[in-house]
């Protein structure tokens, strides 16, 4: 009998050790097929640049370009450059502290100034979905030639579905959505080695900040507003939010460079893809003085030179995609502005349905599609003081910031940035309200 | 912990699988079993093309019946029939929890279609949901029979949150009764397979992400490694497992391929549209794992 309950002991402990082999080689073993496993050294960078290639650049490149032809492209430039500074900055916020910038807002300025500045974002959070919205609708009517308002409930669906399959888990659809606009922003890249432009006046139009006239300041600052957007720096405090268990300061220094070097490299390959398009619609509509025909729909004109006839399919695809991508990115910002502000949520879904709401009634009422696009990009802009002037006033302090506390060049740096931004408002308010 | 079990049956073949891990378990634990039936408002005769009970008084026989066929002597069974028609099956059972005292449901899972599972949940989730006890969830095999119930290898899937480290106790209850191991398993996923809130950061942020995944690696395995340590000085048969991928997916097959038991896991209890829409791990491996299922309710503490 003891004899038996031996051997059954021994049966059972090999049984377990077998259960346990079986784990561990599961555990050691590459999961996931060839492209999951090669996708995080392949292109994260570039797929990561994609969510900063959003319909409203579509629009304010390539009237940019269409209208001033290469003077323009030192904004891209600088935009990013700032949009560079300030992306890090709100990483860092969110990596030394815990908190995103919305939460530190509340808990640091009085609850007027709170409401204020969460009215404000939810007004640049429909912006930001305006230009995405109309985009994604505008790729669905060069593709299929709908209406424009058929187009825009198609989007509604799609971003709806999207959603659903994120919140699944199921990623390769996103994935490859987001291959695909990189590769349309690839195309653009090379087209500007095929229509060869003048790099020489290119170089010091780069270099040479120019405005001419009040139309080229409106441009500029929708161009800005594209790039450097508010959204995205409430988003970025929040993205490696209460993601380290352990806060010691080698993990968020490592985590800090890292975050570095994932935004330069993004907005890196961003401002390329951001400066070629302004320089194609230079090539394509200011040279030959089709200045007037610059508009999204017309726009396609810019791809030719690479892709041909196909040009208007693949340019009113490159549209709906980057507009679905992006808008995911402007939903999960939205929540990160509520939940901050508010300390309340509302679901994914009941976010996105509201913010589609004004996209829908702009698309309804048949506004001008380009000029709506470039405008929606002028309030990002008119919103960008009041994410950036509260970063920069939180990351500059020793008893938020611990030992990531801003050094005081990036200080002085941030403030530069944030002074420019100001004027640049102060300018374009003046404009609108004395001059009209 | 264990001492009471409740087993709601509808009359179904399939349901009956549920009774052979009640009889299992009954016998280990030396708990008392009641079998129950909730008499359905319009309930079909048919279910899944197997019989269905309709009327109170076939309820009682077919109890009776089941107590007799899977329970040897020894075990106390008492059969419980709620004769007042119900229109929410799992609503009744959850109100059965004073009157009975029961401390564990069994139920089976009739593996309906993971479409309809994902957007409806069963009456099993739909228990757990309203109910603060645990619920062992059991499947049928491919040709809807009942599958024999053993437990002498328990997976417990972890993730460094101590709220679901409450799947613990239980285990080590089941475990202690039926000398079985316990394998701790924690899951990290990997930048292409983040889910929820995390896509958007990885998407944003690759490299910072696969950093910090890299750095949560470090934290799962010395935190699993400790645990288990733990729980070899308590004197049970434990290891430690930290796997990559997606973590339902992962577990599932973790579960099938190395032979498990039983999964033990600590859920916030949402089901449906609320678990879909925050990517609930649990209610994806309910809808995709064949192995028995305990999900035990966490508590707020």
């Amino acid at each position: 009998m003891a004899h038996n309950e031996t051997i059954l002991n021994n049966l059972k402990t090999s049984d377990s050790r077998t259960v346990q082999t079986a784990l561990d080689i599961l555990g050691s073993q590459q999961k996931g097929n060839r492209l999951a496993r090669m996708m995080p050294f392949l292109g994260p960078a570039f797929i990561a640049s994609v969510a900063y290639v959003d319909p409203g650049n579509f629009a304010t490149n390539i009237q940019g370009g269409a209208q001033f032809g290469y003077m323009l492209v030192w904004v891209i430039i600088a935009s990013n450059l700032m949009a560079m500074l300030i992306q890090t900055l709100s990483a860092k916020l969110g990596i030394a502290t815990g908190l995103n910038l919305a939460e530190h807002c509340r808990e640091q300025f009085p609850k007027p100034v709170v409401y204020l500045m969460w009215c404000l974002m939810e007004l640049v959070a429909m912006a930001t979905d305006l230009a995405e919205f109309l985009g994604a609708a505008l790729g669905f009517q060069l593709l299929l030639g709908i209406p424009l308002f058929v187009g825009a409930i198609l989007t509604a669906l799609a971003t709806l579905l999207i959603l659903g399959l994120e919140r699944y888990g199921f990623r390769p659809l996103e994935a490859v959505i987001s291959v695909m606009v990189g590769l349309i922003a690839l195309c653009y890249l090379l087209e500007t080695i095929i229509v060869k432009p003048d790099w020489a006046q290119v170089a010091y139009h780069a270099f040479v900040p120019q405005f001419s006239g009040s139309e080229s300041i409106l441009l500029a600052s929708g161009i800005l507003g594209a790039t450097v957007m508010p959204h995205a720096i409430f988003l970025h405090s929040a993205l490696m939010q209460g993601r380290i268990v352990v806060r010691d300061k080698a993990r968020m220094q490592s985590l800090y460079r890292f975050e570095i070097m994932d935004v330069v490299i993004a907005m890196g390959i961003a401002s390329f893809v951001n400066a070629a398009m302004l320089i194609m619609a230079a090539a394509t509509f200011y040279k030959s003085g089709l200045t007037s025909m610059a508009t999204i729909e017309e726009a396609y004109r810019t791809l030719e030179p690479l892709l041909g006839n196909s040009s208007k399919w693949i340019f009113g695809l490159s549209l709906l995609l980057a507009g679905l991508s992006s808008s995911t990115v402007g939903t999960s910002a939205g929540q990160v502005i509520m939940q901050g502000f508010l300390k309340r949520h509302i679901p994914v879904w009941a976010r996105r349905l509201v913010t589609m709401a004004p996209s829908l009634a702009v698309i309804a009422i048949g506004l001008d599609p380009t000029r709506t696009l470039v405008m929606s990009q002028v309030i990002l802009s008119f919103g960008l003081p009041f994410a950036v002037i509260p970063l920069v006033m939180f990351t500059r302090r020793p008893d938020i910031m611990g030992d990531l506390v801003n050094k005081r060049i990036t200080t002085l740096l941030a403030c530069l940035v944030a002074a420019v931004i100001v004027i640049l408002n102060i300018y374009l308010l003046y404009k609108t309200l004395v001059t009209g | 912990m264990f001492k009471h079990i409740l087993v709601p049956l509808d009359g179904s073949r399939m349901a009956e699988s549920a009774v052979q891990a009640a009889a299992y378990l009954a016998a280990m634990l030396n708990a008392r079993v009641t079998l129950m039936h909730v008499v359905e408002k319009n309930a079909p005769s048919e279910v899944h093309g197997q019989p269905h009970l309709i009327s109170a008084q076939d309820a009682a026989l077919y109890l009776d019946d089941i107590s007799c066929r899977y329970f040897p002597q020894g075990i106390q069974v008492d059969c419980h029939v709620h004769a007042a028609e119900v229109e929410n099956v799992a609503q009744s059972i959850v109100e059965h929890a004073d009157e009975l005292g029961h401390d564990l449901v069994i139920m089976c899972s009739h593996g309906r279609g993971r479409a309809l599972h994902l957007f409806l949940g069963s009456i099993a989730q739909k228990v757990i949901a309203g109910d603060s006890r645990p619920v062992l969830i059991t499947h049928p095999d491919d040709d809807g029979n009942p599958r024999e119930f053993l437990c002498r290898n328990i997976l417990i899937p972890l993730d460094g949150d101590p709220e679901h480290a409450q799947a613990l106790p239980a285990s080590k209850e089941l475990a202690r009764a039926c000398k079985a191991s316990l394998h701790l398993a924690m899951v990290i996923p990997r930048v292409t397979n983040l889910s929820g809130n995390m896509t958007v950061t990885g998407r944003m942020l690759p490299g910072t992400t696969s950093r910090m995944l890299d750095m949560a690696l470090q934290d799962a395995e010395a935190y699993s490694a400790a645990l288990a340590a733990e729980l070899h000085n308590q004197g049970f048969a434990a290891s430690a497992h930290v796997l990559r991928g997606d973590p339902a997916k992962i577990i599932v097959e973790a579960a099938s391929l190395a032979a498990i038991d039983l999964i033990v896991l600590a859920t916030h209890g949402k089901t449906g549209m609320e678990a879909f829409w925050a990517g609930s791990v649990t209610n994806k491996i309910c809808s995709r794992s064949k192995v028995p299922l305990l999900l035990v309710p966490v508590r707020q503490q």
